[in-house]
C-alpha cells in the first residue's frame, strides 16, 4: 500500500510541478548565493578543540579560519589570519604576523593571545579533546596534554606581542603549515566567548549556539536548528569580506543517502555528500556532469576491539582480513572507483608505499582460524558490525558479513548508529568491529599513522603497541625522507601484523554537485574553502 | 428467527446437524467469491513461503557479485538484488517474517484484548474503570519508545518483537470489544442467560464474545496489515529483522530506493504485500458477513 501511495503522490508531484512554474529551492539560492550543502549527519559540536568529523570541519571551516589557509586547488598554505610567517633556520622556530584587519565576529581583534589560550585550551587534559594529538609536535605539548607538565608557560607557543605568535616546535614538521592550514584544531576560538558560557576547559560548554558563536572566518552562524539546517551568512567583520561571493551557507543534515539524492533530484540541495552506490551506474551514463568522483586520500576501514575476547587472537584478526575479497567489494558494492587497501596508508601518500600487503586468501584465512581453535567458525561467537545509518554502509556491511559465513563460517550481525551515539559508542569501546573512515588531515603517511599511537584519540581499538609509538616518535624527529619512510615502513607492518583493523578500500569521493557551484576544484582532501566558492547560473 | 445461535446453544444437544454458528457460517462464506478467492490466495501464498525455499536452488543470504541486480530471467525468476542475492528467494524468507510478525502479533493482540475487554465491559463498575484506566495508561506510553525500551532490555529477538508488537497492539482491541460487550449485555438473551443463572465464564465465552465477532474480525483484519507495517518500521530503525535476513516491509523500503534503475525490486515484493493485505481484507469481510448473526438475519 505504502508505495502505491508513494507513487500516486510522486505523480501528483511531477504534474503539479509541471504545470505551475514553481522556482526550485536551488534555483532561488543560486539568485541569493546561497549554497545548499548536504551534510550527512547532525554535526557532534561546533566547537573545533571537541569535534572529530569530517562533516564538523565543512561547517567549522566556514565559520573559523587559520593563521595559515588553504589554497583553493592545490590546497598548499597560503597566507590566513596571518599574512606572513618566518621560520628559523633550524625549522623549529615558526613566527607569525597576524593581519591588522583581523577581527573576531564581534569586532573583537585576532590578536597572538588567543591563539596561545587556544592551544592552551586544547592541550589541557580535563577537556578530553580526541584530536589533540595534532598539536603535538608543538614543544611540551605532549607531556602538557598528558598531565605531566601543568605549568602553561612551558607550552612551545607564546606572543611576542599583540600581533606576532612564536612557535616553537619540539623537531623540525614538514607538514605544519598543511596541519595548520587545514586542521580545526589548529584553529583558534574566542576565550572570552568560551568563558561566559561555562568552563572553558570541560567539555560541554554552550558557546556554540547561534547568537552565541564568536568566529574569525568568512561567515557566522545564523540558526542552527536540530536535524533541520545549520544557516552560516557572511561575516562583515571577516578581514577579506570584500573577497567573499557567497552570502550563505545552509548545511542540511540528512542522514539517508537515498533522500539526500532525492533531494538532489528535487532542487533542494547543490552538493551532496554521498550517492547511493545502485545509482552512480545511472548517473554516470544519463547525468554525467552531475556526479563528481574525485581523488580522495583516505581509507575506508572496520576499527577491531582489541579488548574483545573473541578478537585476542591475532590470528583470528588476520583470518578476518584475508577472508575479504576487497577487489569484488569495490566493484560489485561501491562501484565509485575505490582502490582495494591492502595496508593503512593509501600508496604514493608523498612518495611512500607500504612494503607490507595484506592479501586475499580463503585457504589461509581458514587454515588461521582452525588453529586459532575455530575450524570453520566454531566457537567463535558472531562478529557484531558497527556502523553509522546508511544504506552504503550497511550493503557493505551485508557483503562483508556474507564473505566471512561463506569463506570461514563465521557469522556476524549488524547494528547501526546515528553519528553522535555511533563516535559515543566508539570511544567508549563498546563494539566489536566497528566501521571507520580515515581522510588525510595533511598529504602524509603521519597522518594516517599517527591515529594508531597509543594515545590518540582517534584509535579506539585498544591497541596499544609501544614499539609503534616509538617508531612514529622517531620519524616525526627525523629530517631524512628515506630515513623517515623507513621507520613508516616498519612502523606500518607492525601495524598490519597486528591488525588492529580491517582495511577495506581506498576512498574516491563520490558525489553529486550542481552545475552553478563555481570555483569548486577537486582535491585530494576534499576541502573548498567557502570563501572562493560562489554561484552562477550555468550558461543556457 | 428465534434461532439466534446462542439460544440453540444454550439448549445443547439438538440433533440437527448444520445448526451450529460454525456450519451456518462456512456455508454462508462459501458463497462469497471474494472472501473464498482471498483465503484461497492466502493458502498459495502461505505455502509458497512455506515450501519454497527448500526447492529454490539459492539460500536467502548467498550472494553472487557476477549476478548484480539483475532483471527477472528464467536463472532468477524475480532477479536479483544489489548483493546479487535471488530475489524470489527472498521473497519467500521475508514471507515468512512478515506473515509470521503478522499472524502471531494479531493473535497475541486477540487474544489480550477481547478477553480483557469483555471482562470490563461484563462485570463493569469499579472493575471496568480500573481496567480502562490501566489501558489508558499504557496508551499514553510512547509506542516506538516502548518497543524500543523491549529491544534495549530483553536484546534483539525476532520472537520477542512478535511477542513485543501484540502487547502494545491489544489496546484497541480491547476497547472496541468492551464497548460491544456493554451494549450487548443489555440485551434479552443475555438477561436470560443471566436469569438462568449461567455462570459468568460461560455467558462472556459462550454468548457476549461470539455476538461480538463481527467487529473483532474487522478490526484483525486491520490489524495484521498495521503490524506489518510496524515491523517494517521497526527493521528499518535496526530493532526488527537484521541483515541478511529481511522482511517484506525491509524489501520493499530498499526497492522503493532504486525503483527507477532497479523496478523489480520495488514491484515484486510490493506485489506480494499487496496481494496478501487485499487477500486478508477480503477474507475478513466475508468473515464478517458470514459470522455477524444479526445481519444474516435479512
Amino acid at each position: 500500500m505504502k508505495p502505491l501511495s508513494l507513487l500516486l503522490i510522486l505523480t501528483t508531484l511531477a504534474l503539479v510541478s509541471g504545470c505551475g512554474k514553481r522556482e526550485m529551492r536551488a534555483d532561488a539560492a543560486i539568485r541569493e548565493q546561497i549554497l545548499l550543502f548536504g551534510s550527512k549527519s547532525e554535526p557532534q559540536d561546533l566547537d573545533p578543540h571537541v569535534v572529530q568529523g569530517v562533516g564538523e570541519h565543512n561547517i567549522i571551516s566556514a565559520l573559523m579560519e587559520g593563521l595559515v589557509a588553504e589554497d583553493p586547488k592545490t590546497l598548499n598554505p597560503v597566507p590566513g589570519l596571518a599574512e606572513r610567517w618566518e621560520i628559523s633556520p633550524d625549522g623549529k622556530v615558526y613566527t607569525f604576523h597576524i593581519r591588522a584587519n583581523a577581527r573576531w565576529s564581534n569586532g573583537d581583534p585576532v590578536t597572538a593571545d588567543d591563539f596561545v589560550k587556544s592551544y592552551r585550551r586544547i592541550l589541557t587534559p580535563s577537556l578530553g579533546s580526541l584530536y589533540s594529538y595534532m598539536l603535538h609536535p608543538m614543544k611540551n605539548a605532549k607531556a602538557f596534554n598528558e598531565g605531566k607538565i601543568t605549568d602553561p608557560a612551558q607550552l612551545g607557543v607564546k606572543s611576542i606581542d599583540a600581533r606576532t605568535l612564536e612557535l616553537t616546535l619540539e623537531c623540525p614538521t614538514s607538514y605544519l603549515l598543511h596541519a595548520m592550514a587545514s586542521h580545526y584544531t589548529w584553529w583558534a576560538v574566542h576565550m572570552a566567548t568560551v568563558e561566559k558560557h561555562g568552563d572553558p576547559y570541560k567539555p560541554g560548554n554552550k558557546w556554540t549556539r547561534p547568537g552565541s558563536y564568536v568566529g574569525n572566518g568568512p561567515f557566522v552562524l545564523t540558526a542552527w536548528v536540530p536535524n533541520s539546517v545549520i544557516s552560516v551568512r557572511r561575516n562583515s567583520n571577516y578581514w577579506d569580506a570584500a573577497a567573499v561571493r557567497l552570502n550563505g551557507v545552509d548545511f542540511l543534515p540528512i542522514e539517508s543517502v537515498d533522500s539526500e539524492e532525492r533531494s538532489f533530484r528535487a532542487g533542494q540541495l547543490h552538493r551532496t555528500e554521498e550517492v547511493p552506490n545502485g545509482k552512480i551506474d545511472a548517473y554516470r551514463k544519463d547525468n554525467p556532469q552531475l556526479l563528481r568522483i574525485d581523488d580522495y586520500l583516505g581509507n575506508y576501514y572496520y576499527r577491531l576491539n582489541m579488548t574483545n575476547s573473541a578478537l585476542k587472537d591475532k590470528r583470528v584478526r588476520l583470518a578476518l582480513n584475508q577472508a575479504l575479497d576487497r577487489q569484488a567489494i569495490v566493484d560489485t558494492v561501491t562501484r565509485g572507483g575505490q582502490k582495494p587497501a591492502f595496508s593503512f596508508t593509501p600508496p604514493e601518500t608523498a612518495g611512500y608505499t607500504s612494503r607490507a600487503q595484506l592479501k586475499f586468501d580463503i585457504e589461509g584465512a581458514k587454515k588461521l582460524l582452525a588453529d586459532a581453535g575455530h575450524p570453520d567458525g566454531k566457537g567463535l561467537p558472531p562478529i557484531e558490525i558497527h556502523y553509522n545509518t546508511s544504506e552504503n554502509h550497511r550493503a557493505i556491511a551485508e557483503a562483508i558479513q556474507q564473505m566471512w559465513k561463506k569463506n570461514l563460517g563465521v557469522d556476524a550481525t549488524l547494528r547501526n548508529e546515528e553519528w553522535k551515539v555511533y563516535l559515543d559508542t566508539q570511544s567508549g569501546g563498546t563494539y566489536m568491529t566497528s566501521r571507520a573512515g580515515w581522510i588525510a588531515d595533511y598529504p602524509d603517511p603521519n597522518a594516517f599513522l599517527e591515529t594508531f599511537l597509543s594515545y590518540s584519540g582517534n584509535n579506539r581499538t585498544g591497541w596499544n603497541n609501544p614499539e609503534f609509538d616509538r617508531l612514529i616518535q622517531a620519524a616525526s624527529c627525523e629530517n631524512d625522507v628515506n630515513k623517515r619512510h623507513e621507520l613508516f615502513q616498519q612502523a606500518e607492518a607492525l601495524l598490519l601484523d597486528e591488525l588492529p583493523l580491517i582495511p577495506i578500500y581506498f576512498y574516491t569521493r563520490v558525489y553529486l554537485l550542481h552545475p552553478a557551484v563555481k570555483n569548486w576544484h577537486a582535491n585530494y582532501q576534499d576541502h573548498h574553502p567557502f570563501k572562493h566558492v560562489y554561484l552562477e547560473v550555468p550558461a543556457k | 428467527m428465534t434461532q439466534s445461535p446462542p439460544i440453540t446453544n444454550a439448549a445443547t444437544t439438538t440433533a440437527e446437524p448444520g445448526a451450529s454458528l460454525w456450519h451456518d457460517a462456512w456455508l454462508r462464506l462459501r458463497k462469497n467469491r471474494l472472501a473464498i478467492f482471498g483465503g484461497a490466495a492466502l493458502i498459495v501464498i502461505s505455502l509458497f513461503c512455506l515450501i519454497g525455499p527448500a526447492c529454490s536452488p539459492y539460500t536467502y543470504e548467498q550472494q553472487d557479485f557476477s549476478q548484480y541486480a539483475k532483471a527477472p530471467s528464467t536463472q532468477h525468476w524475480f532477479g536479483t538484488d544489489k548483493l546479487g542475492r535471488d530475489q524470489m528467494t527472498r521473497i519467500m524468507h521475508g514471507g515468512r517474517i512478515s506473515l509470521g510478525v503478522g499472524i502471531c502479533a494479531t493473535l497475541v493482540s486477540l487474544t489480550i484484548g477481547v478477553l480483557y475487554g469483555a471482562l470490563a465491559g461484563f462485570i463493569g463498575g469499579k472493575t471496568d474503570a480500573t481496567l480502562m484506566r490501566i489501558v489508558d495508561i499504557l496508551y499514553a506510553l510512547p509506542f516506538t519508545v516502548f518497543v524500543i525500551l523491549l529491544m534495549v532490555v530483553f536484546g534483539r529477538n525476532i520472537v520477542l518483537l512478535f511477542a513485543a508488537i501484540g502487547a502494545v497492539e491489544w489496546l484497541t482491541m480491547a476497547r472496541i470489544v468492551r464497548g460491544q460487550i456493554l451494549t450487548l449485555k443489555k440485551q434479552e438473551f443475555i438477561e436470560a442467560a443471566i436469569a438462568l443463572g449461567l455462570r459468568k465464564r460461560r455467558i462472556i465465552l459462550r454468548h457476549l464474545i461470539p455476538n461480538a465477532l463481527g467487529p473483532i474480525i474487522v478490526y484483525t483484519t486491520l490489524t495484521i496489515p498495521a503490524v506489518m507495517l510496524l515491523e517494517a518500521f521497526l527493521s528499518f530503525l535496526g530493532l526488527g529483522v537484521q541483515p541478511p535476513m529481511s522482511s517484506w516491509g525491509t524489501m520493499i523500503k530498499d526497492g522503493a530506493e532504486l525503483m527507477e534503475e532497479f523496478p523489480w525490486l520495488l514491484v515484486i515484493p510490493a506485489a506480494f504485500f499487496s496481494l496478501t493485505l487485499f487477500s486478508l481484507n477480503f477474507l475478513g469481510d466475508g468473515l464478517r458477513d458470514a459470522l455477524d448473526v444479526r445481519t444474516s438475519k435479512d
